[in-house]
């Protein structure tokens, strides 16, 4: 048993302990907590600015961390300097020496490197070749002994042929054996790459760092040099941590996905389970498409959404809980009524929709359509197409139902009272009408707030300053493309499209993230201004409790 | 050739040759020889026996063999060479390091360092000049009278230190833009196999910014060579290159007129030698980056 914990303890080769980085006041990388196995090919997955370079960089030494430990073999290399870990960094803009000639670059951490070895003297001996009479040298090492006639352990360079046979075993690796005395500008950009990656393993590190690799290449280098990296990972035993924002990228790759966003862990899992089963949103909206459509969880088993109850296959949800339903857009299947495939094939009844093809396009391998079906909007990947305006059924198969918890039911956002008629909330003043929060209360002709005799109130009831909780719906809340007509600021998360609407993610600069409702697309990072419809806003006072 | 064809071709010349390519091409012509024609005067007078310039005279080789022989010139090109390959090293040493702590500071302070370097380059040298006599007789005089034995007065030490003073903004200026341009991973890439960061800077940022630095002696060189502000108010009785020519083109007779004239034409001549070396060493270098083995 004891023993058994101890292996377990072995597999796990680097592990992050709530790592945080902070830049000034803003998080860069908030609790940031992974364990990596030896061998295995992790990669940072996330939109950039999510923070996975940084992360990447802490483990590289190049950044300090803020709080947190970073674990490599069970001991902390959170404070050494990045010559000091044994780790190896391959750069998106390769970073290469120009000075320098391949051989030279890729030779350059082994010329640093010293090893475990015994003193040792080096003879060189000139040789005269019988027939020919040129002359040789040849090289020989003899251990020198002590006086006891042993050998004296010591740390040693490598010596050149060693590098020699190194470099050389590198360049085959990466499959440019004949390169070794090439100067780097005169490479292309897929060959320095690979230059970059052989100076990196030639190394033997115990973790290859990889920042977006791959990224300034064109679209089949990239996909050639995807392959080839998962051959050498599987050949060295290397493990890998590798960053990109490319979800394909990762998918294929990787061993194991961790989706980040805004700083923070989303997900963690193998890519089927990343792209089968997203946890939120944002992963099921940032690996490849989806479908998210609001829905309700009648029973275990039984989800209603797009006006239609369908066999589903989870359970533990409460009766009647609001949930996020995911598809993906091939797991729809399309037939139409008199279709001629066997019958086995064509459900029917159970989880079908009627609905109307709205638009149809053709992308290659499949076609791509937009159905319409009670109100909802379904994004469709079929191989066979069908023309817009045909009546279609869309079957969905209970496993390919994936259900969500809502991650907020409404935003809910504390406030203060300022004034008879304003609430200060994230940072802006909004006007409220406070007769809601008052019994026998309304506004007099200055716009004071009065009890049924007339009396004002607001001190008399120590109003100012109080605390509020304002709760408004995701459709309440409007959007203003330009920020400055905005009651408050903010910048988009998220953004995606739930059959009928699209729901934004917005961060006030103050911090509050808004679920907002919205009929037009937003991309990420967008600067906006959200306003908050005053008559739909429910108002609550906070308990204070009372002290005699 | 009948006239029929001729007046075509005239005309052809004409339409080719049109005014404004004219007027641009005789505007360069007349810059370079604004440029050049006092050079070249120059050069051809210090070949004459005369004591001006424009005075009607023989040719003779007189002029050199003065100012290979004259005593007091060869003292002075001596003093001359060493304040200016001493205060040009030092000036590129302390400039380098001072453009790569300046490159790696934060915003803030490196706004306070840039702005700081600025001001020695725009700087009146008078000022300069002045200041720095100042700073010698209050300052450096009454403690070199402790650190150094007696009688310490203005001489080398004060003419280098103002050269170095003059040339390390220079210097600041012309190698941080280089550092600009490497990839700022190259450096965490040379860490990140496993050098110091002394090595680091050693093997990988020098070495890339080693032609600026390069480029940023020879100006220093330049800069030292042509000062005669600084050197006159700090130089004591130490005679230089730029103090003997102002002397001998204000008080010289006509061996000394001569001879700086010669003096100056061989300075010419190593100037451009000094130019066309470094362009031929860059173009060479240039094609054997792209040679393929």
């Amino acid at each position: 048993m004891e023993n058994n914990k101890d292996n377990l303890k072995k597999e796990i080769l680097i592990e992050f302990k709530g790592v945080t980085k902070q830049y000034g006041t803003s998080l860069a990388v908030e609790d940031f907590s992974l364990q990596v196995k030896r061998g295995e090919f992790v990669t940072l997955l996330g939109p950039s600015g999510c923070g996975k370079t940084t992360t990447l960089r802490m483990l590289a030494g190049f950044e300090n961390i803020t709080s947190g430990e970073i674990l490599l073999n069970g001991e902390d290399i959170s404070k050494l300097p990045p010559n000091k870990r044994p780790l190896n960094t391959v750069f998106q803009k390769y970073a290469l020496f120009p000075h320098m000639n391949v051989e030279n670059n890729i030779a350059f951490g082994l010329k640093l490197k010293r090893v475990e070895g015994i003193k040792e003297k080096k003879k060189v001996e000139v040789v005269v070749c019988e027939s020919t009479g040129a002359k040789q040298k040849v090289i020989s090492y003899e251990p020198v002994l002590d006086a006891n006639g042993n050998t004296i352990p010591v740390m040693r360079k490598l010596r050149k042929e060693e590098i020699d046979e190194k470099v050389q075993k590198a360049l085959k690796l990466v499959d440019l054996p004949d390169f070794a005395k090439r100067h780097i500008e005169s490479l292309s950009g897929g060959q320095q790459q690979r230059i970059a990656i052989a100076r990196a393993i030639v190394n033997e590190p115990a973790v290859l760092l990889l920042d977006e690799p791959l990224g300034a290449l064109d679209l089949k280098l990239r996909q050639e040099m995807q392959l080839e990296l998962r051959q050498m990972h599987k050949e060295l035993g290397i493990t890998f941590i590798y960053v990109t924002h490319d979800q394909e990228e990762a998918l294929t790759m990787s061993d194991r996905i961790v989706v980040m966003n805004m700083g923070k862990i989303l997900q963690v899992g193998t890519p089927k389970q990343i792209y089968d089963e997203p946890e939120n949103g944002f992963v099921a909206n940032f690996i490849g498409e989806s479908n998210i459509i609001s829905g309700v969880m009648e029973a275990d088993y039984k989800v209603t959404f797009a006006g239609k109850t369908f066999t589903c296959i989870d359970y533990g949800f409460d009766k009647n809980e609001r949930v996020d339903v995911v598809i993906r857009p091939e797991d729809i299947e399309l037939f139409v009524n008199g279709d001629s495939r066997p019958a086995k094939d064509k459900p029917a009844g159970d989880n079908t929709l009627q609905g109307l093809v709205v638009s149809s396009l053709f992308k290659g391998v499949h076609y791509e359509m937009e159905v319409e079906a009670n109100g909802v909007g379904f994004l469709v990947q079929s191989t066979t197409g069908y023309s817009v305006g045909e009546n279609v059924n869309l079957y969905i198969k209970p496993d390919y139902i994936h259900i969500m918890e809502k991650e907020k039911e409404a935003n809910v956002i504390k406030g203060k009272i300022i004034d008879d008629d304003a609430i200060l909330l994230q940072g802006a003043k909004i006007k409220v009408d406070l007769t809601a929060l008052i019994e026998n209360s309304a506004y007099d002709d200055s716009g004071y707030l009065v009890n049924a005799a007339g009396e004002r109130i607001a001190n008399e009831l120590d109003l100012y300053g109080k605390n509020v909780e304002v709760t408004m719906a995701f459709g309440d809340i409007e959007l203003k493309d330009n920020e400055s007509e905005g009651d408050i600021k903010g910048t988009v998360i998220t953004s995606f499209y739930k059959g009928t609407h699209y729901q934004a993610r917005v961060k006030a600069d103050k911090g509050y993230e808004f679920f907002v409702s919205t009929n037009y697309s937003y991309d990420d990072g967008d600067r906006v201004g959200l306003v908050l419809v005053p008559s739909k806003m429910v108002l609550k006072l906070e308990e204070v409790e009372k002290v005699d | 050739m009948d006239t029929k064809t001729r007046t075509t071709a005239i005309s052809e010349w004409f339409k080719k040759v049109s005014p404004k390519k004219v007027l641009a091409r005789s505007y360069l012509a007349l810059v370079l020889l604004i440029l050049y024609a006092p050079i070249f005067y120059m050069v051809f007078f210090s070949f004459m026996d005369v004591r001006f310039m424009g005075m009607d005279g023989n040719f003779t080789f007189d002029n050199y063999r003065f100012m290979f022989n004259d005593p007091t010139l060869r003292r002075a090109l001596r003093n001359t060479l060493i304040i200016t390959l001493t205060s040009a090293t030092i000036a590129t040493i302390l400039g380098t390091l001072g453009a790569i702590g300046i490159f790696y500071m934060n915003r803030n302070p490196k706004r306070v360092m840039l702005f700081g370097n600025q001001i020695n380059v725009v700087n009146p040298e008078v000022v300069t000049a002045m200041g720095l006599f100042l700073f010698f007789t209050v300052a450096f005089m009454p403690l070199g009278d402790l650190i150094l034995p007696h009688n310490f007065a203005f001489g080398f030490v004060t003419i280098i230190i103002g050269h170095v003073a003059l040339c390390t903004p220079f210097v600041v200026l012309n190698i941080l833009p280089r550092l600009r341009r490497i990839n700022p991973n190259n450096y965490e890439a040379a860490l990140d196999l496993g050098a110091s960061p002394f090595h680091a800077l050693r093997r990988v940022i020098i070495p890339e910014i080693f032609p600026a630095m390069l480029g940023a002696f020879v100006l220093s060189i330049t800069l030292s060579l042509d000062d005669f502000l600084i050197t006159r108010f700090n130089s004591g009785v130490v005679e230089t290159l730029s103090l003997y020519i102002y002397s001998a083109a204000r008080f010289g007779n006509a061996e000394t007129m001569g001879a700086i004239r010669a003096l100056a034409t061989v300075m010419f001549v190593g100037a451009i030698s000094i130019i066309a070396i470094g362009t031929l060493a860059q173009n060479r270098l240039a094609r054997s980056k792209f040679k393929k083995t």
